[in-house]
């Protein structure tokens, strides 16, 4: 039997009256890199949380390479999570911060941790306190990295840095995990940026895992059509439209189903333009108001 | 074994800050005391000279617990400690910290009595809970339970205060104050810390003490242990 890096099964989560999480089963392997998504408040750091053993679920398990994380010190070493508020201490220095860091997760890349103090500019004696925000994500994005956790867990972790830090993350990421291989979970907004990153996506909406598959499918999966009204209606009868918009005789549509490559032939023969979505359009599409099922999606 | 190592670390990192501060104060106080005194005697004023004060290093053990447990219970939960280990740390945290309280005020103490005699002074401890201690590691003992007592206090009402929240410890503000109003309530209460503090005079009172003092801090992480264990990061 395979065992996962995490496994949920069935976990709920409620705060007061609001439902945080709904029965959400999911399934992430070892050295791959898996882009949770969603909106704000679809429970994506509650289930992180969840995952890291910080915070207890109502209902169900969470397994971290097949043990309970709850109290479970073996398990949670093989875990370190960065988070969009950082979690640092405030009165200790980036060197400080570092120190800390390289004495609890045991795979700590201490060269790694430097080259990347010098490539973000950061100032090792500046407490916490006193850095900007996008200068304490850049330390939380440095002890993600350099701790190669076999899990690593990047929560909203860019908050306040720009396009180039971003960029250098993004670099630094794809090539450290092509040397030390481990599973990635980057919670993001910015999907677009993230999107070749990605190997599989798990989107999250109002606590409700809405799809999760591997990210190449996905994005096979969705596709704009152009053309008369009358020709896009009749190739679209019977596959699931995610909206669809008139321009006089035109039509737009986004569709998100399995088109075969006869189908894509046939379109083309009635002068239909057919072109992909961006997973963060697939991604506004999704979760932009009208609730659609994760039976109608992941089928 | 490590883990508790690098909690450890953990915290003297995140003290050394207010740690250096608080008593650089401390000696900074204690310095311009002796030069003040001075200035007095040359003007002809003879008095005791009333210095330091112990209240000053159990006020700093106190807010220590309360402050290090609020912020560093999610930190540690965030770096994957479990939360047994972070008390059995935090625990000996706590008797680090007193300890080293209480040696450096002890050393201060030593410092101040050298420099008053030196210079003549009448001199007395301003605050000293236990006038009749003499020997030097008497007084760093009774320092050190007495800090530990009141920084393991504050740690109990900071991890009640972490679980449940600010109203559920007003609220037990409020029914100990209610049953203040039961008549010999507040007799017995104040009875039975009479006795334990008449327990511990003479002698060999500091043995007495260390004993409730241990029997405290026994009591106080009995309680602190289930509330950390089903504590979660605030959302």
């Amino acid at each position: 039997m395979m065992t996962y890096a995490v496994e949920c099964k069935n976990i709920s989560k409620h705060f007061g009256k609001t439902t945080a999480l709904s029965h959400i089963n999911l399934n992430m392997e070892k050295d791959k890199i898996y882009g949770l998504l969603g909106r704000n408040g679809a429970g994506k750091s509650t289930l992180l949380n969840i995952v890291t053993a910080q915070t207890f679920p109502d209902d169900g398990e969470v397994k971290i390479f097949g043990e309970s994380p709850y109290e479970n010190g073996r398990a949670l070493r093989n875990i370190c999570i960065v988070k969009e508020n950082g979690m640092f201490l405030k009165d200790v220095s980036v060197t400080g911060a570092l120190d800390i860091a390289s004495s609890f997760y045991n795979n700590w890349d201490k060269k790694l941790a430097e080259r990347l103090l010098i490539e973000f500019q950061l100032d090792k004696r500046k407490t916490y306190r006193n850095l900007s925000l996008g200068m304490k994500s850049q330390l939380g994005i440095i002890v993600g990295l350099a701790s190669r956790a076999p899990i690593t867990i990047f929560d909203e972790p860019y908050i306040g840095l720009d396009a180039a830090g971003r960029q250098l993350f993004y670099d630094v990421l794809i090539e450290d995990y092509m040397e030390n291989p481990r599973t990635i979970i980057l919670s993001t907004h910015l999907i677009d940026e993230v999107s070749n990153l990605l190997e599989d996506v798990i989107i999250l909406n109002k606590g409700e895992v809405m799809l999760e598959g591997n990210s190449e499918d996905i994005k096979n999966k969705a596709f704009y059509i152009r053309g008369t009204k009358d020709r896009v209606e009749k190739h679209i009868s019977g596959k699931k439209v995610l909206s669809k918009e008139e321009f006089g005789n035109t039509m737009a549509v986004a569709i998100f189903d399995s088109i075969s490559d006869n189908e894509i032939r046939a379109m083309e023969l009635d002068d239909l333009a057919i072109s992909s979505i961006p997973l963060q359009q697939l991604f506004i599409f999704l979760t932009g108001g009208k609730m659609i099922k994760r039976g109608d999606i992941n089928e | 074994m490590n883990r508790i190592k690098s909690h450890l670390k953990m915290h003297y990192l995140n003290s050394k800050k207010s740690f250096v501060i608080f008593w650089s104060i401390m000696f900074a106080i204690s310095a311009l005391g002796i030069l003040i005194s001075i200035y007095f005697k040359s003007r002809g004023y003879e008095s005791v000279i009333i210095t330091n004060s112990i209240v000053a290093v159990v006020i700093f053990g106190a807010v220590s617990g309360m402050v290090c447990y609020n912020e560093t219970l999610p930190y540690m939960l965030n770096m994957g400690i479990t939360r047994k280990d972070f008390i059995f740390g935090f625990a000996i945290y706590n008797i680090l910290l007193s300890l080293i309280m209480s040696v450096i005020y002890t050393l201060l103490s030593i410092w101040e009595w050298l420099m008053y005699k030196l210079l003549g002074f009448n001199y007395e401890h301003f605050g000293q809970f236990f006038s009749g201690v003499k020997g030097i590691f008497e007084m760093t003992w009774i320092c050190f339970l007495v800090t530990l007592c009141a920084t393991v206090l504050f740690t109990l009402i900071a991890s009640i205060y972490y679980k449940k929240g600010m109203m559920f410890l007003f609220g037990i503000g409020a029914l100990i104050m209610l049953l203040m109003f039961i008549p010999g309530v507040t007799q017995a209460v104040f009875g039975f810390l009479e006795s334990l503090v008449l327990s511990c005079a003479g002698g060999k009172g500091y043995i007495m003490m260390t004993l409730y003092s241990l029997a405290f801090f026994l009591l106080c992480y009995l309680i602190i242990y289930p509330l950390a264990r089903t504590s979660q990061i605030k959302r």
